[in-house]
């Protein structure tokens, strides 16, 4: 056994003693400490191998046995996974404390994390699939061991309804695949025609789509992220549907490769629709972790677009820029990791201190807990995709890679290049909109809650796993360079490109981001002395000699509105004002205001009566005996036996 | 060459770019028929402010105060970006077209939030505007670039700003379309009518003006630089990549000066004729922009 | 598989199809199944990892569930005798008639042992025809279990064995819809005071 499959092993036992500690101790931080040493040790193994070690245990197999290996994309998204669950789980200590069976949550997120690594280091079919489900169903626990009311305990079972439905698609593409052995064989599907590998790529897209939260697919995710435990939504956002693209990037460039040109087109239009749609109703949302939901599906389309460009440049024999756009995207799945986990459980930390999510009702934290509040505005910078952050070299090489795109010879491809890289630049700006609304509601301005001027800054090892984070999101953006290479070299056809610590592809007038972040720095300073010898006199806002009343504030729907108006055809916003008279006065105004969700309203809500309709006439079936339905068993299997016998079947 | 390029990057970017603003104003009060100010104007600004004592209001945090800082520091670095005459040092940081898009978020970012940190209505309206508006502009931005990148196949605004160099690249249509489409981009940055109109403080028509008031002294001073080198750098980039340039460097030196006035003149005729638009018409304008890159970009792709 | 084995699992099948007594008739199923488990030991025979398995599938099939079925017995007492829906002689006749049909049109599935496969579907066929025909709760139960024993049949006729993952996947499936039953079993007692499912007919809608 070498050293790095001791590693692996290694942690795995942690990992998994970890897990089952809760079961014999009150003590969470020693199963917490072990989970997070044997993650730790599973994801160093995984970067090792990712940048040039061995491979680790078996290569893919079609047949059922189990199996366990680590090549470099499982080694990446093991990486991942510990980069972000590390801090996730010791920000989860402090969080735990004093809740509600803290025990089993802390139980559940092990056994979460044990799903998350078995879906990419399983080399087999069934192994996949058995950590695919439990992958699903342990958040769905997890969030209803923590509250169980009405409202979530719907959102569970949406949640679980709407993934296991578009399930049905990865059982399917994986049993196909497994069936026709091309999970070791990739050369084996091309000997049956492109009609089954276009079926097998349709029902991936539809199966792991779901699970990513891709736009049209992703009504769940809105939902239950919200409404878990701060910890698990961050690892939920951050790495779950990260593990879905794991399996979309399996399929589409391993098992099923090469993908027809029509597949690109599809990933293309599926990313284009999540990254806007994603965006504009994560800027109408007043929850903030239902903003930062919204959010997810926009950075998942994002990676799609990437992904999608991959494709369309292999199409075109381009294969260096193939690679280029393979590694953008998988940059960008780190670094939408690294600073969602961070926004996810920082505001798990202001819902503990202020005691509300509800945007417009909280306000000026930054001054009561400089830490935490700091350490959100780094994550908000880089998921606005500003310079020089680690959002913005992902999002600019994806920006590149369509720009290429757009610049190729083809027409249609050009065209749609054209357009994917129009919509990622009004994603990144509705991006800024968005997380600039959410750093002055949240951090700045007047505190619109008592509880706000009481709010104490997190505990130090929270502040420590969230200060890391943030300094993860600085690193990655100063130094993406040192991860292009090895990301270019996981791409189907592996392109080398000598780089620095910066991004210089050629093509580019590249992005030297170690010089960007140290210009910013020092020009800021510089300015800074310049403008600081000067005294300031602290004065009340003056804002044009208006008084400045609470209750005129400004909230969230008042900064999004010129927007709102602009796009009023898209949002189709409802509102309603109820004017209550007595005796011909005016007693009292209501008003409310919503913003439907267009894709429940015009798309699922339809599919949801016609279900129901069909569910009622296929009711006259029920009797309520169980003796019918056995009859009725009985009956099936003895047609199939006589139609198998004459020759109908089979 | 490439020294004296340089030179004229930054000095010329620090200290020409009051002049921007300056001369338009000029021109343009002489077109209503008024005396006006001088085009130094900008200049004496400056110095005022410079002297002054800073306010502090307050509740704000340390945000607020760097914000100026961290908006000027993002428009000095863009300064070094832009080429000049086609020619650029080779900086450490590169000549990449979408960094520069990037930097302007950056500076749109920080005034943005630091109208939040106020709290003040008048701030957030004009920042909530300005993010509205820029969600169209950058769209048309990105496409304007990619249609000026078609010939080279490159982001690098050198290699970009020597395609447009001679007449060759005026017999695409696609170039035309690129022109018209940017000159709806240079409207909008630079806080020109009919989108934005840069002389009244009115909260109906204001948007880049909004987030300045409540700033004073140097921080006033530092933010009213800004806004005349992104004139400075848009109006430069236009030259550079989407007007007539000739020869060598001394030639084109003087078509980007030409090209520079050319444009100031042209902005202020429009600010003079035309009267602003309703805000919520001006993304339709920067949409329409999309549409005729678009055909530009299919035009080229067809031929 | 010997045929004095096969033709002990049909008959013993036929047997919980026509016995009275709830206890009675737990013991054949659990008799079926250790005649069945006894005949994979038998096939697994040289290979220690499938005789480990076979032999805790058999431990399982025939002694812990019959045991979990025993105990919910003596948990539910039945009050009164739960009529039959049928009578004896026109349970054997159906029954008869429905497995000679299934094994009469069961196509050759390539196992190399004919008779196997026709037990095999013989037992399945004959397991839902005890859901369908007999009335108390725990019989039902007995009823899913012959079925199961019909497809355990065929796996263990599988020449080679079928893969761990499926028949350890099988038994724990077994299991969980053992127990689940079980506890609803006691649960329906519990409500209707007897474990007659034809009552619960009144609870829809």
């Amino acid at each position: 056994m070498s050293v790095l499959e001791s590693i692996a092993l290694l942690g795995a036992t942690l990992l998994v003693v970890g897990t089952v500690f809760p079961a014999i101790s009150r003590n969470p931080t020693v199963a917490l400490t072990l989970q997070a040493a044997g993650i730790a040790l599973i994801g160093s193994g995984g970067a090792l191998v990712l940048f040039g070690a061995p491979l680790i245990g078996a290569e893919f197999r079609s047949s059922l046995d189990p199996a366990l290996g680590i090549d470099g994309l499982t080694g990446f998204f093991l990486a991942t996974l510990a980069l972000v669950a590390v801090p996730a789980l010791i920000f989860s200590r402090d969080y735990l404390a004093g809740v509600k069976r803290s025990r089993a949550l802390v139980a559940l997120c092990g056994l979460f994390l044990i799903s998350l690594v078995g879906v990419v280091v399983a080399r087999d079919p069934s192994l996949f699939l058995a950590s695919w489900e439990l992958m699903t169903l342990v958040p769905a626990t997890a969030i209803l061991v923590r509250r169980s009311d009405a409202t979530v305990r719907r959102a569970v079972y949406v949640y679980l309804a709407v993934t296991h439905l578009g399930g049905v698609g990865v059982w399917i593409c994986v049993l196909a695949l497994a069936h026709y052995g091309a999970l070791d064989n990739p050369a084996a599907l091309a000997a049956h025609g492109s009609a089954l590998q276009a079926f097998i790529i349709a029902a991936a897209i539809v199966g792991f789509g779901t699970k990513a939260g891709l736009m049209p697919l992703h009504s769940w995710l809105p939902r239950a992220h919200p409404v878990a435990p701060s910890h698990i939504s961050a690892l939920m956002s951050g790495v779950m549907i990260k593990v879905a693209l794991y399996g979309l990037i399996r399929v589409l460039f391993e098992w099923a490769a090469p993908p027809p040109l029509w597949v690109g087109f599809v990933i293309l239009g599926l990313g284009l629709l999540s990254s806007l749609g994603g965006v504009l109703y994560a800027l109408m949302q007043r929850d903030l972790k239902r903003l930062l939901a919204f959010s997810s599906i926009e950075n998942v389309g994002i990676v799609a677009l990437g992904l999608g460009a991959s494709i369309l440049f292999s199409s075109q024999g381009d294969t260096t820029w193939a690679a280029i756009a393979f590694a953008a995207a998988l940059l960008h799945i780190v670094n939408h990791a690294v600073f969602k986990t961070l926004l996810f459980l920082v505001a798990g930390a202001f819902e503990r201190a202020a005691g509300s999510l509800d945007l417009d009702q909280i306000g000026g934290l930054l001054r009561r807990m400089p830490w935490t509040g700091g350490a959100f505005l780094v994550g908000s910078m880089a998921i606005a995709g500003v310079p020089p952050l680690n959002g913005f070299a992902s999002e600019w090489l994806t920006l590149q890679a369509l720009i290429h795109v757009a610049l190729g010879p083809s027409l249609g491809i050009g065209v749609a290049g054209a357009v994917g890289a129009a919509a990622l630049a009004a994603t990144a700006a509705l991006a800024v909109f968005c997380f600039v609304k959410v750093v002055g509601l949240v951090l700045l301005g007047p505190a619109r809650r008592v509880e706000v001027e009481t709010a104490v800054e997190a505990p130090p090892a929270t502040r420590g796993a969230l200060v890391f984070l943030a300094g993860c999101c600085v690193a990655l953006g100063a130094i993406p360079g040192l991860l292009i290479p090895s990301l270019m070299e996981l791409a189907p056809q592996p392109r080398t490109l000598a780089n620095g610590p910066g991004l210089a592809i050629p093509g580019t007038g590249s992005l030297p981001s170690p010089w960007l972040l140290f210009g910013l720095l020092a020009l800021t300073g510089l300015l800074w002395r310049l403008r600081g010898s000067k005294r300031s006199a602290p004065v009340p806002s003056w804002a044009c000699g208006q008084r400045i009343e609470p209750s005129l504030s400004w909230r969230s729907a008042g900064f999004t509105k010129p927007l709102r108006l602009t796009l009023e055809a898209v949002f189709r916003p409802q509102r309603e004002i109820v004017a209550i008279r007595e005796h011909g006065q005016l007693q009292s105004l209501r008003y409310r205001s919503e913003i439907p969700h267009l894709f429940d309203t015009l798309l699922y809500r339809p599919i949801q009566r016609g279900a129901l309709r069909g569910a009622l006439i296929a009711r006259r079936l029920q009797s309520g005996s169980v003796r019918a339905y056995a009859a009725y068993l009985l009956a099936l299997l003895l047609a199939l036996l006589v139609l198998a016998r004459i020759g109908a079947i089979g | 060459m490439n020294a004296l390029a340089g030179a004229i990057q930054l000095i010329g970017g620090l200290a020409l770019a009051p002049l921007l603003p300056g001369s338009i104003q000029a021109l343009k009060a002489r077109l209503q028929g008024r005396r006006g100010p001088s085009p130094l104007q900008p200049y004496r600004e400056l110095r005022r402010l410079w002297g002054k004592s800073l306010v502090d209001p307050q509740p704000t945090t340390l945000l607020y105060r760097l914000a100026p800082c961290l908006v000027a520091a993002a428009m000095i670095l863009s300064l070094f970006l832009v080429p000049i005459a086609g020619l650029s040092p080779n900086w450490p940081l590169g000549n990449d077209a979408i960094v520069l898009v990037g930097l302007f978020a950056f500076a749109r970012f920080a005034l943005a939030a630091s109208s939040w940190d106020t709290g003040s209505g008048f701030g957030l309206m004009g920042s909530s505007r300005d993010l509205t508006l820029s969600v169209f502009a950058e769209a048309l931005l990105v496409l304007a670039l990619i249609l000026a990148a078609l010939p080279v196949g490159s982001t690098d605004l050198v290699a970009m700003s020597s395609a447009a160099n001679g007449s060759a690249a005026w017999s695409q249509p696609a170039h035309w379309c690129a022109a018209g489409a940017f000159g709806l981009v240079v409207l909008f940055e630079t806080g020109r009518q009919p989108i934005d109109n840069p002389d009244t403080h009115l909260e109906l028509t204001m948007i880049h003006e909004g987030p300045l008031l409540e700033y004073a002294g140097r921080d006033l001073a530092l933010l009213q630089w800004s806004a005349a080198a992104r004139h400075w750098i848009i109006l430069v980039l236009a030259a550079e990549l989407y007007l007539p340039h000739w020869g060598g460097f001394g030639a084109r030196l003087a078509c980007l000066v030409g090209g520079v006035a050319l444009i100031c003149v042209t902005l202020a005729f429009t600010e003079t004729a035309q009267a602003k638009m309703r805000i919520l018409r001006a993304p339709a304008l920067l949409a329409g922009g999309c549409l005729l890159a678009l055909v530009g970009l299919i035009s080229w792709l067809v031929s | 598989m010997s045929p004095a084995a096969i033709t002990a699992l049909v008959v013993l099948g036929f047997a919980v199809m026509l016995v009275r007594r709830r206890s009675l008739a737990t013991l054949l199923v659990s008799a079926q199944a250790m005649v069945l488990g006894i005949a994979a030991l038998s096939l697994a025979r040289g290979r220690p990892a499938d005789f480990l398995v076979a032999a805790i599938i058999l431990l399982v099939r025939a002694v812990a569930l019959p045991a979990l079925l025993t105990f919910t017995r003596r948990r539910t007492p039945e009050p009164y005798l739960v009529i039959p829906a049928t009578t004896v002689l026109v349970r054997l006749v159906l029954a008869a008639t429905v497995v000679l049909i299934a094994a009469a049109s069961i196509p050759p599935l390539g196992l190399g042992d004919r008779p196997a496969e026709h037990a095999a579907v013989a037992l399945l066929s004959l397991g839902i025809a005890i859901v369908i025909m007999r009335r108390p709760a725990l019989l039902q139960v007995l009823g899913i279990l012959v079925a199961e024993n019909g497809i355990y049949l065929l796996a263990i006729s599988v020449p080679g064995g079928l893969p761990f993952v499926i028949e350890l996947g099988v038994l724990f499936d077994l299991v969980l819809v053992v127990t689940v039953a079980a506890a609803f079993t006691h649960k329906i007692h519990g409500e209707v005071g007897s474990g007659d499912t034809d009552l619960l007919r009144a609870l829809r809608d």
